[in-house]
């Protein structure tokens, strides 16, 4: 009778010793990862109409960059026109319509997410000279999701609520604005109105749920959690 | 204090220090995102081709495919979508995929720019390479590049002419 009970709790033991190993290492691996906070490449990617099957064609991208203490200390605008990897070919259906190079604008066209990911990082690093550690690939979707959950924000005496791509596709074509400042002016309204923080909170279960629904795609995939569970993601909208 | 009460209680801490952790595994936002990544990946790739068929069902298959003029196709690359059909032509671009996949461009009789080039995909290597004419058999689809829909074969068997 003692020796099972000894063997009860030796059993018990173990189970807990495991479990506390296995929730210290997921702890480590989810609040210190060392590339967090350095550089990240956020791909904005169209509808997808333009590109099928595709996640969508990359209209626009900018680098993010966090200090050690995950304060934003530089935001990038990078305009794809005219981006290419030297090195690199297109899928081989680009050349019937005279696209000879991978494009940053087409890195996200038949391949897998992570190869397209990682082009884009090298055509952003080779031309700009800015070396990013991951890349999350917002579809317009999310965007809308997000506008929709702080009730909309104000750009240039427009109220916009969803339908972003219609909006910057209008900005640009009827105000004559460009693309970067299209897009600029929409991500620092947005920035601007997280400074509330009932909005941030919203702002940021909608970006968790458009995550989750695969319209928010970080890569390397894991990096997702990490963001949303170190202070990151608050200090990016305040 | 009672030797099972004891029990018990070491019991519920092992389980409130499992729990979280079971929680996290299995938990659907972690459980989805895996999938949707890996299924987003496969679909874009696997959506450009099909299995070869055995040597067996060749000969059938073959009957069952007819020729499609290209020029036509392109001005409606949906309506053909799934049919079998047969393109010959001469290899003008090839590629391996890093997946195994061929894809290629065929010069057709129809061919008279870089937009009439018919774009082939087959899973699998072949013994071909560019200049060579052959007949390719499979099913239409459709693909968009810069808005410009276009159709394209997926080939389940490709034989020299």
């Amino acid at each position: 009778m003692r020796r099972k009970n000894v063997l009860i709790i030796a059993v018990i033991l173990i189970l807990v010793c495991i479990t506390s190993a296995a929730a210290a290492f997921l702890y480590i691996n989810v609040t210190s990862d060392p590339h967090i906070g350095n550089s990240i490449l956020v791909m904005l990617v169209d509808d997808g109409g333009e590109h099928e099957p595709s996640i969508g064609a990359a209209d626009f991208e900018f680098v993010v960059q966090l200090n050690n203490n995950s304060d934003v200390t530089n935001l990038t605008p990078i305009n794809p026109h005219g981006l290419y990897l030297p090195n690199a070919t297109p899928a081989i259906e680009m050349h019937n319509v005279g696209i000879n190079q991978l494009y940053l604008h087409d890195t996200l066209y038949d391949t897998d997410l992570a190869t397209g990911a990682k082009h884009a990082q090298e055509i952003v690093e080779d031309d700009k000279g800015l070396k990013t550690d991951s890349v999350v690939i917002i579809k317009p979707q999310a965007v809308d999701a997000i506008l929709t959950s702080i009730g909309g924000v104000t750009i240039n005496g427009t109220l916009v609520t969803n339908n972003s791509i219609s909006f910057l596709r209008q900005e640009q074509s009827v105000d004559n604005i460009s693309r970067a400042d299209a897009v600029e002016s929409m991500g620092y309204a947005i920035k601007d109105a997280a400074k509330n923080s009932s909005k941030r909170s919203a702002m940021i279960q909608a970006i968790t749920l458009q995550y989750a629904e695969g319209n928010i795609i970080v890569i390397p995939n894991n990096l997702f959690y990490k963001i949303i569970t170190t202070t990151s993601m608050n200090k990016l909208f305040r | 204090m009672n030797n099972r009460i004891k029990y018990v209680i070491i019991l519920m801490v092992a389980i409130l220090i499992i729990a979280p952790v079971l929680y996290y595994y299995m938990s659907d936002n972690y459980v989805s995102q895996m999938n949707i990544n890996s299924s987003r990946s496969n679909n874009y790739s696997s959506y450009f081709y099909l299995n070869s068929i055995p040597i067996g069902e060749v000969a059938s298959y073959k009957a069952s495919c007819k020729n499609i003029d290209l020029t036509v196709m392109m001005q409606n690359p949906d309506s053909y979508k799934g049919q079998k059909i047969i393109e010959t032509g001469q290899i003008y671009n090839m590629t391996i995929n890093d997946d195994g996949v061929t894809e290629m461009l065929l010069n057709t009789p129809e061919t008279t720019n870089d937009l009439t080039r018919l774009f082939v995909t087959y899973k699998g290597t072949t013994p071909y390479s560019i200049g060579d004419n052959i007949a390719a058999y499979g099913e239409e689809d459709s693909f968009t590049v810069y808005n410009i829909k276009m159709p394209f074969l997926k080939s389940v068997y490709i034989e020299k002419t």
